[in-house]
């Protein structure tokens, strides 16, 4: 194993009550085969258990799985505790069962990358390989 | 993967097919396999709506009765949610299927903290009895049959429902309620606690106690 290049660390993590884990763990394994390092949170975490496994693993990338229809709000509290952690160069990315209009408020509250049910994997992983490249 | 093997000799004729689960199932069936079993009418088939109920549990099945129509209904407060059983009613459904918020479904109240954002969102929210009386207001639950989408918290909602019912007058022998009760789909599907719930057949007649779902532990493989 070469030590020249990080491997890429990704949190998939699973925030709320939602109880479809189907399409979290499909991306999972897809990030892993694409030669990242992923970490699965399991169901029904809360921001702050989020948090605290993103600090714990130190990981690159956190990418929150909503189906409920709670992702602005969801994705909002996470962002702000980014913040109050001072841990914002985490960069995130949502996927999951996202209405084409909530896309602008989702990048608005900073979300980059966001990957609702359909998106080809290789456009998620292109993404985070290519995010990954800048700082 | 697949699903069955299938046994065949040198002119390709197909001998033997052998199940997943180790069962052998002959290619085609006839009069002289149901004689060498000793197969008896009365005991292995029997009339529709007779034991062992192979061909149905009703006599003349959908043809003495349509089957119910329900759609999964339920949405935001129980105002909302009552305003559109009574739409899905007057559009002809013969039943009702409530949908309750994911914070309903696992046992947490609305202003709990892991409920944030999910309060009446992919269902109608419940707290206290007061909101199933509103939802419940002005239906005819002698001639409505409630399906109750719910698993962990179906004893609740359940014992909810028939309080409502008993509120509202009627008797307990005509309401008809099926808690979705299922442990398969609540704790292997979607990761929750079920505690099962039993009702008492004497008093709620009309009451289904189980109703299995097919589609989350599928989805969860």
């Amino acid at each position: 194993m070469s030590y020249d290049k990080k491997r890429i660390k990704i949190l998939i993590a699973k925030p709320g009550l939602d109880g479809h884990d189907r399409g979290a763990k499909v991306i999972a394994q897809a990030l892993k085969d694409a030669g990242m390092e992923v970490i699965y949170s399991g169901l029904h975490k809360t921001i702050d258990q989020i948090i605290n496994i993103a600090i714990q693993e130190d990981v690159d990338f956190i990418g929150l799985s909503i189906m409920t229809g709670a992702h602005i709000p969801i994705t909002e509290k996470l962002m702000k505790k980014l913040k109050e952690k001072g841990i914002e160069d985490k960069k995130v990315f949502v996927g999951g069962v996202i209405p084409s209009k909530d896309i602008p408020k989702l990048k608005e509250l900073g979300v980059e990358g966001v990957f609702p049910g359909g998106t080809p994997l290789q456009e998620t992983i292109d993404y985070i390989k290519n995010k990954a490249k800048t700082p | 993967m697949a699903v069955a093997r299938y046994i065949k000799d040198e002119k390709d004729q197909i001998l033997d097919v052998i199940y997943e689960s180790g069962i052998h199932v002959k290619p085609l069936y006839s009069p002289k396999d149901l004689e060498e079993i000793g197969f008896d009418y009365e005991k292995d088939l029997a009339d529709p709506g007779h034991y062992p109920f192979t061909r149905g549990i009703h006599p003349l099945g959908y043809r003495s009765r349509a089957w119910t129509t329900r759609q999964y209904t339920g949405f935001g407060t129980p105002e909302e949610t009552n305003e559109r059983f009574k739409l899905m009613i007057s559009h002809g459904q013969t039943g009702l299927n409530v949908a309750f918020d994911l914070p309903t479904q696992m046992g947490y109240d609305s202003d709990d903290e892991m409920a944030e954002g999910e309060v009446g969102r992919v269902g109608m929210a419940v707290d206290t009895l007061r909101d199933f009386e509103i939802a419940f207001k002005d239906i005819r639950l002698d001639k409505i049959g409630t399906g109750l989408t719910i698993n962990a918290v179906a004893s609740i909602m359940l014992a909810m429902y028939q309080a409502v019912a008993e509120k509202y007058g009627y008797d307990p022998k005509v309401i008809s309620a099926t808690p979705q009760n299922d442990i398969l789909k609540e704790m292997i599907g979607r990761g929750g606690m079920d505690l099962p719930c039993r009702t008492c057949c004497e008093t709620y007649r009309r009451h289904h106690r189980i109703l299995h779902e097919g589609y989350a532990p599928y989805k969860s493989s």
